[in-house]
């Protein structure tokens, strides 16, 4: 909607997104899916589903291939003798859905260079880390026929590379001239670390170094790469578990190998190790492990290989064992030998053993006992330690024992030396760290004259005054022993005996309150010292005195209120933070008129209030009964939420003088004297009635002092075309209402419609009755007419004054005929204030007239109350009821107001007169 | 019933001990709580007896005035008889609350006596504070017997459902009212 508008104001706008498509005249916006119910399909349109039988798991392949609870039907026998040629045999993929062969599948199917086709010679660094990590071929000869065979793979880098005139085999760089230099380990220079293997293909290069020219710049050798290859698994470091694919191989094929692999250990050799990988070029890893019952496990980092394993029955094989026979190769063997003698154990893939034996470790022989020395040790006296902290020093000597302070002065072990006298040993300044007390921050002449306040306040304390806080103490808290003798004399005994902790003076800081009540416990076990450890280490030594001072206050207080105070209230029903506040939907009536009703002993409907309720399902299954709101989740009266400092709230509460009435008003008010600022549909409709009355006008003129304002853009287009245009402009206006009235129907929009000035009457029967009423009024209450409509309203005045009398004179009960009228007579009392608007509180008899006095000078005020109430008033008929009632003498006004009330309110404070006739 | 102004209902099946619904709607302790088939009456001290119809789920709320001190349901389940602090039992009828009798004479200020309705509904019987024991005759409203149980506030009255038999509790006795007729069986204490 946004980009729309911005496309027709401006055109040079960026929109960003789809623009919703345009509705059709009279069209109406389709309600958009719910998420819960939008639901995915894939490509093919089909229901969530993204995956194959295959990738997806059991479910997916159940629900989406399968489909039926018997699963895969099986395939019925087809004898193949016939056709046993082209017999094909069937793959994975056979069964796989196209999702399992996409992109995302457990077989995807993109077109890559298969292994045969990609070369591995041209990648030779790729090809020498392979080699490194002995991921390796089996067979090491074949790398060099894929040179010749097959096409290159060849990375952008790398043609990058050769475009800059890199050659492969070369590093990058810049070139340099070669020094004459050698890689062979000087023997006088140290190698720290692991040496470097010896013959790791250096061997050709620097054959080559003794044929370089003089001016001749070669590039810089090429760097082996290191092997980075990250260990995943979580064996062991060296491990190697045993590799299927190769244990495939025959024991005779592993023979061959090993064979082959014995000639090619020539120095010149490219991987110049393999002599020590030969092994690995058969099988390798651990695959058994060291049995439970061999004897040996010496060697958990072996490289095992099937090798080592028969495979086929037969004669022990010679030439490993030894055993009779003299292998062809026998040296090199025992050249290895003779350096693994060294090291116990197998050398670890990557490492090699290093050639130079490291010196051997120096032993130093133990010392020579003196030839006076006896194992026995003496004990000797303290001798006392240095003067600084000797309060310290006997602390720890008496927590180390004697014997460790002995030591200590014996033998000057650092260990058995306290901080202090390392400190002083070591002639370091002593830290400024928090001192024990106050006192000894402050001056000697402070401290002189603290002393003084103190024995002064004492004396007080004696005299049974509160102490008051010193000047000074004001700024500087009495330090913590003072405060707390000071404090324990007076609390002492109250604590004693002061009861559970009821009391929380610092509820919202729940950590104060914490530190508080271990302090209040510690203060009643008496002890003083202890007080300070429950005060906030982190907090200023300020804040702490501060703090300590305020909890023994609060422990003074508490101690006083809480026998005398605590019993006599009880907590909050409500809470006073919330806003909302949970009340009983109905509420027992005002008892005033119950009280007269009981003295008359007429007891029945008048005393009797009936609520709904709901009583709890096991309660009624225990009662054997059926639950007689079976759909309700309330348990109990139902309830409603109210604002809190609503004005219905109070107004069940029986008014007792008309005073209050004006204070009462004044929050009703303020919303009728903001209204100008805002025009309402409701001003509007008062426009139009006046429009229409004609009886009305006069007063309209009245009102229009008070709000001309508002009035005076809006009647304009309502009296031009009372039609169907007057609701827009009303809505405009409404925009920064609240959405409570947006959502109101537009009665008076119907109305301006439908009912035309002259035939209201025909409306409805309320209506009509307020018509009547509209054109009778004004005049005297004469009327046959009037009297008749207006005397379940206005009668019930009458009937309480005459209540009143017959309650004073003592006549206990009323004739029969008599009982209609007093239905309205519990009700008449309860009228409305002058502020009417939603709920209203119930009217003593005897106010009434004085209200009645008063409510003329309120008149006008109360018209602007309308407005509130209308707002309130959802039913049309109260509507027309308001706007006679402007008309009214006052009398009318407030039985009019008594019996609209009586309509609008759900409460049965407020329940009508007739409804209770109707019973 | 509680003095905290609530009805309390546990179930006594389940061992919760929490009750399944507390009823709150008094504002003042409750006095007197009976039973009926499908009922919950309460008497509380604001003056108020509510009857609360599990069946109907309604809660009826009568206005006496005076705080009420018993209440009991008629054998037939059609009234109710408060009594309460000012001296002054009450019959209503259950379902209007209208007022069906008065019966007074006896003395009920302070103690929280009881109230009884004889086995056959016929009489209105109540403690009272000056150690007698009243019965009204239930239509007529007429004061039937006076029986004087003791010189002080008899506590506690109550009446056999289907006999007419009485027992009464006073300062340190309790006590076992029959007919005249009556003839113990055996040595009855």
């Amino acid at each position: 909607a946004t980009a729309e508008s911005s496309d027709s104001d401006e055109e040079d706008l960026v929109s960003c997104g789809t623009a919703l498509p345009l509705l059709q005249e009279g069209e109406r916006a389709k309600k958009p899916v719910p998420l819960q119910e939008q639901t995915v399909k894939d490509a093919k349109g089909r229901y969530q589903r993204f995956h194959g039988a295959f990738t997806g798991g059991f479910s997916a392949g159940y629900f989406n291939t399968v489909g039926t609870k018997e699963g895969w039907t099986p395939s019925a026998f087809v004898s193949s003798r016939q056709k046993r040629a082209d017999r094909t045999v069937l793959g994975p993929e056979d069964f796989m859905d196209e999702e399992d062969l996409s992109e995302f599948g457990i077989a995807p199917k993109d077109i890559t260079t298969t292994d045969d086709f990609a070369s591995k010679a041209k990648d030779r660094i790729k090809e020498k880390a392979r080699q490194i990590a002995g991921a390796v071929a089996a067979i090491p000869g074949t790398t060099a026929f894929d040179d010749l065979i097959g096409p290159s793979k060849i990375t952008v880098g790398v043609e990058l590379l050769r475009k800059m005139g890199w050659k492969e085999g070369q590093g990058v760089g810049p070139r340099m001239k070669r020094k004459p230099r050698r890689q062979k380990p000087d023997p006088a220079v140290k190698v720290y670390g692991c040496a470097l293997p010896p013959g790791l293909s250096e061997g050709s290069e620097d054959e080559e170094d003794e044929y370089q020219p003089e001016n001749v710049t070669f590039a810089p050798k090429d760097v082996m790469p290191v092997d980075l290859t990250p260990k995943e698994n979580v064996h062991g470091l060296g491990y190697k578990g045993l590799d299927p694919s190769q244990a495939l191989f025959g024991a005779s094929g592993r023979e061959h190998l090993n064979l082959f692999s014995a000639p090619s250990e020539d120095p010149s050799n490219l991987l110049g190790d393999l002599r020590h990988k030969g092994r690995k070029l058969g099988i390798t890893g651990q695959a058994f492990g060291v049995g439970a019952l061999e004897e040996e496990d010496d060697d958990i980092y072996a490289t095992e290989t099937l090798s080592k394993y028969d495979t086929v029955l037969k004669e022990e094989e010679p030439g490993d064992g030894l055993y009779g026979w003299t292998a062809p190769k026998q040296d090199k063997p025992k050249k290895r030998s003779d350096r693994e003698v060294k090291y116990i154990g197998k050398i670890l893939d990557g490492f090699s053993l290093s050639s130079k034996s490291s010196a051997p470790n120096k032993v130093y022989p133990p010392p020579d006992l003196p030839r006076n020395y006896r194992p026995v040790h003496y004990f000797r006296p303290v001798v006392a330690a240095g003067s600084g902290s000797s309060n310290l020093q006997r602390a720890l000597e008496t927590s180390m024992g004697k014997l460790g302070s002995e030591m200590g002065q014996q033998s000057q072990g650092r260990h058995s030396l306290t901080v202090t006298q390392r400190r002083e040993q070591l002639g370091e300044i002593q830290l400024k760290g928090p001192s024990p007390s106050v006192l000894e921050y402050l001056s000697e002449k402070d401290r002189e004259r603290l002393k003084e306040v103190k024995q002064a306040s004492e004396q007080r304390l004696k005299a049974g005054l509160v102490p008051p806080q010193s000047g000074n103490g004001q700024l500087q808290p009495p330090s913590a022993e003072e405060a707390s003798n000071k404090w324990q004399m007076l609390l002492g005994a109250q604590l004693e005996n002061a009861g559970s902790s009821d009391f929380k003076p610092f509820a919202r800081n729940p950590e104060k309150q914490k530190r508080y009540e271990s302090f209040v416990n510690s203060l009643k076990q008496g002890e003083k010292d202890t007080l300070e450890r429950y005060l906030d280490p982190t907090m200023t030594e300020w804040e702490r005195g501060r703090e300590r001072e305020e909890f023994f206050r609060a422990a003074m207080f508490y101690k006083s209120s809480n026998s005398s105070l605590s019993s006599r209230f009880t907590r909050a029903k409500y809470e006073d933070d919330v806003d909302k506040v949970e009340v009983p939907r109905d509420q027992e009536n005002d008892i005033d008129d119950k009280e007269t009703a009981v003295k008359m002993k007429m007891f029945g409907k008048l005393t009797r209030d009936v609520f709904e309720w709901h009583p709890e399902k096991l309660l009624c299954k225990r009662f054997n009964v059926p639950d007689p709101y079976p759909d309700s989740t309330i348990i109990g009266l139902p309830k409603v939420k109210r604002d809190k400092y609503s004005v219905f709230n109070f107004l069940t509460v029986p008014e007792p003088t008309p005073v209050t009435k004006p204070a009462a008003e004044k929050p009703q008010q303020n919303p009728s004297l903001c209204k100008p600022k805002k025009p309402s549909r409701w001003d509007v409709s008062d426009k139009e009635k006046e429009k229409r009355d004609s009886i009305s006008e006069f007063i309209s003129l009245a009102r229009s002092k008070a709000d001309a304002q508002q009035q005076s853009p809006v009647p304009a287009a309502v009296k031009s075309e009372p039609g169907l245009s007057e609701a827009p402009p009303s809505e405009v206006t409404n925009e920064d209402k609240d959405q409570e009235e947006e959502s109101r129907p537009p009665m008076d929009l119907f109305k301006a419609i439908f009912v035309s000035s002259s035939d209201e009457k025909s409306s409805s029967e309320e209506e009509e009755e307020s018509d009547e009423e509209e054109q009778t009024t004004p005049p005297a209450v004469d009327s046959e007419a009037t009297k008749q409509v207006d005397l379940p309203d206005s009668s019930s005045a009458d009937v309480q004054e005459n209540m009143a009398a017959t309650a004073d004179l003592g006549v206990s009960l009323l004739p029969a005929p008599k009982q209609e009228l007093d239905a309205p007579e519990e009700f008449g009392p309860k009228l409305p204030p002058a502020f009417s608007s939603g709920k209203f509180s119930s009217f003593p008899g005897p106010n009434r007239k004085e209200k009645l006095k008063k409510s003329r000078e309120k008149h006008k005020a109360k018209r602007e109350h309308k407005h509130k109430k209308e707002k309130k008033k959802k039913h049309k008929k109260q509507k027309t009821k308001g706007k006679r009632k402007n008309k009214k003498s006052e009398k009318d006004s407030s039985s009019d107001t008594d019996s609209s009330d009586s309509l609008s309110d759900t409460d049965t404070a407020g329940l009508a007169p007739r409804e209770l006739l109707r019973r | 019933g509680s003095i905290d102004s609530t009805v309390r209902c546990w179930d006594c099946r389940s061992r919760r001990p929490d009750p399944i619904q507390v009823l709150d709607e008094a504002k003042d302790g409750i006095s007197s709580l009976k039973l009926s088939n499908h009922e919950i009456l309460t008497g509380s001290v604001d003056g108020r007896v509510r009857r609360y119809d599990l069946r109907a789920g309604q809660l009826f709320s009568d206005y006496i005035g005076s705080p009420i001190t018993s209440v009991c349901f008629s054998k037939d389940g059609q009234c109710v008889l408060v009594a309460s602090l000012d001296s002054t039992l009450r019959l209503l009828d259950k379902e209007t609350g209208e007022l069906l009798g008065e019966y007074k004479g006896h003395r009920s200020t302070t103690y929280r006596l009881d109230c009884v309705l004889s086995d056959r509904d016929t009489h209105v019987g109540s403690a009272s504070e000056d150690g007698h024991v009243y019965f009204w005759d239930l239509v007529e409203g007429s004061l039937a017997a006076n029986l004087e149980v003791g010189n002080s506030v008899v506590q506690s009255l109550s009446f056999h459902p289907t006999l007419p038999c009485l027992l009464v509790a006073t300062k340190g006795q309790v006590q076992l009212w029959r007919e005249d007729t009556f003839q113990p069986e055996g040595d009855t204490g």
